[in-house]
């Protein structure tokens, strides 16, 4: 469904991602992981067309999305960004722009479709009771499914998420990833999210991809990336690598170097 | 209440204001002439001068001072969307300045005599254009300049236009000078029907052209890049709508020279009023525009009778006050 072939890009003269070549295919639930300053954002701001690749591809379904306009590209593929804008509107109003790239644009007013998808994006998110309140009055969690909810309006196939749990107390983080497991599985949404938290990415993605100082250092089931060995280099933080109840997927415990560890108490 | 409901009851609202401000407008002045007065003696076949006061000397004003403040409060209201900035507008962005500075060297050159009426308006375009620009380059070399480095530098821009005007001034004759002073005070006394009317249609045309725009401008509200993955190509938007604030501005600026803080006054209260969705805010800010305008001409014209005060003089003070209000609100609420 996408493929990155052999991208290189950055922001002027600072290369950030060197020659990463990688293929998303249609279902899959991918995390995309690595240290600050990796290129993760990078990697999906490449991969949305915000920065053009200063060597290489990008293609999404097999075309170059160079030649393709941003308008066609939003209606294939949604971002949740980092939400730190106050656009200063009624909920049920942010997640109606999520139709703006579908909609006919001579038609002023909004439709029945409009409203329609709109209603059905808040349904999903569990927003529909708060859909006449600003946004500036949500919560943390609630803004965020606020933003996926607009995505979800723009009815993709392929959905980006940067750090979407970053602000979010436990319960919000279950829920938001469990209501993008849901989609991913009911809907067939591919789903590329980057995440900072490795246990997450662990419990919830089917395959991720570790990023190491712009380079892909590693892609595969969590099992084969989140090894004690990989971890420890990239991260360069000696950690613990155990099996997760349940799941049985990895567990990464970091360890401290300055206590917590329970020899010390004796 | 629907939401279609609620717009058309604004912009119902909002035209009969306008109708009543013009009719209110039509019937005052220095002359002490009154609509009323005008109609029966000319229902009674006499008063043919009083007439031809309201045709002839009001008329034109008061379309104007619709055009005008229809096409300044449009551009703000643009501008603050393409910007994501709620403070400025023509006028602090030194784009006014540009356009004056265009027509009084177009004036002093002669370029009006090559081509005729076109010349003032068009001058006026060419010289705010280059100011947007010169802005918007500054503003993304350096990738977002903040509300106040924004503002700072329109001041500044402003300042180097109005001195250049100056230093034109100081080196013109003294019969063009009446003309150039009109263009930094800003008045409606523009009488040539011909510029009225060519000023009416393309302010029209100009809310006409912002609408297929409202979407991207709501878009942008959530932030460039967002706007972008709604399937925005945010530079081309950003080309055009800068094309289209140019003209508007360098129009109203040629026509009734630079009248300050209209595009920001109006679209900072009907934000409040009607909300931030643009599909709305265009229109009532192009009418609302036009009766703020009109009425502050009508103040202009009686307030300080016999003299006639321009109407720059009233926006300015009003404007001002509200802009240092809104400034200071904006600054303690941590938003800049």
């Amino acid at each position: 469904m996408l493929d990155l072939r052999r991208v290189s890009c950055g922001y002027g003269e600072n290369i950030v991602l060197r020659d990463v070549s990688v293929s998303i295919y249609q279902g899959e639930f991918v995390g995309v992981i690595g240290p600050n300053g990796s290129g993760k954002t990078t990697l999906m701001r490449v991969a949305t067309k915000v920065i053009r690749p200063a060597a290489g591809q990008v293609l999404l379904e097999g075309r170059d999305i160079g030649a393709m306009s941003y308008r066609e590209l939003a209606t294939r593929m949604a971002v949740v960004g980092p939400v730190d804008h106050d656009p200063g509107m009624r909920t049920a109003d942010m997640v109606l722009l999520g139709r703006i790239p579908l909609r006919e644009r001579y038609r002023i007013l909004d439709g029945k479709t409009e409203l329609e998808a709109a209603r059905e994006a808040m349904n999903v998110t569990g927003l529909l009771h708060l859909r006449d309140r600003p946004v500036s009055t949500l919560s943390s969690g609630e803004r965020q499914l606020a933003y996926v909810a607009r995505a979800l309006a723009q009815e993709p196939k392929l959905l980006f998420l940067d750090e979407p749990t970053s602000h979010l107390d436990i319960r919000h983080q279950v829920g938001l990833l469990d209501l993008v497991t849901k989609l991913n599985r009911e809907k067939l949404l591919t789903v590329i999210m980057i995440l900072h938290d490795l246990n997450l990415a662990s419990q919830y993605c089917g395959r991720l991809l570790l990023l190491d100082k712009g380079s892909l250092a590693s892609d595969g089931t969590p099992e084969s990336v989140l090894t004690q060995e990989t971890i420890e280099r990239v991260y360069q933080t000696p950690v613990v690598v155990m099996n997760a109840p349940f799941s049985s997927r990895p567990f990464i415990q970091p360890v401290s170097r300055e206590g917590g560890l329970k020899s010390d108490l004796y | 209440m629907s939401r279609p409901f609620t717009w058309a009851l604004a912009v119902g609202l909002l035209v009969a204001l306008l109708l009543l401000a013009c009719l209110f407008s039509l019937s005052v002045g220095p002359s002490g002439v009154s609509l009323f007065r005008a109609a029966r003696l000319w229902r009674e076949g006499a008063g043919g001068t009083y007439l031809s006061i309201i045709l002839d000397i009001r008329l034109p004003r008061v379309l104007l001072g619709f055009a005008v403040g229809g096409g300044l409060s449009l551009a703000g209201v643009v501008l603050q969307g393409v910007f994501r900035n709620p403070l400025v507008e023509p006028y602090t962005l030194g784009v006014s300045g540009g356009a004056a500075l265009g027509v009084s060297a177009s004036s002093i050159l002669g370029l009006s005599r090559l081509s005729g009426a076109y010349a003032v308006p068009l001058s006026g375009f060419a010289g705010a254009l280059c100011a947007i620009f010169f802005l918007h380059a500054l503003s993304s070399k350096k990738g977002v300049l903040s509300v106040q480095g924004l503002l700072l530098v329109g001041v500044m821009v402003n300042f180097i236009c109005s001195s250049i005007v100056l230093l034109i001034m100081s080196v013109s004759r003294l019969e063009d000078l009446h003309g150039i002073l009109f263009w930094i005070i800003g008045s409606l006394g523009e009488t040539d029907w011909f510029l009225v009317k060519l000023a009416l249609a393309a302010t029209v045309a100009g809310l006409v052209l912002s609408y297929f725009f409202c979407f991207d401008l709501n878009a942008l509200s959530l932030g460039e890049e967002e706007a972008l993955h709604l399937g925005i190509n945010v530079e081309r938007m950003k080309k055009m709508l800068f094309i289209l604030t140019s003209l508007l501005t360098g129009l109203c600026v040629s026509l009734a020279g630079i009248i300050g803080f209209v595009g920001l006054v109006v679209p900072h209260f009907l934000r409040l009023i009607v909300g931030p969705d643009h599909r709305i805010l265009l229109i009532s800010s192009f009418l609302s525009g036009a009766i703020f305008l009109i009425l502050s001409d009508m103040v202009a014209r009686t307030v300080a009778l016999p003299i006639e005060l321009p109407v720059g003089v009233v926006t300015g003070i009003v404007g001002g006050v509200l802009f240092i209000y809104a400034l200071m609100k904006k600054t303690r609420a941590g938003g800049v």
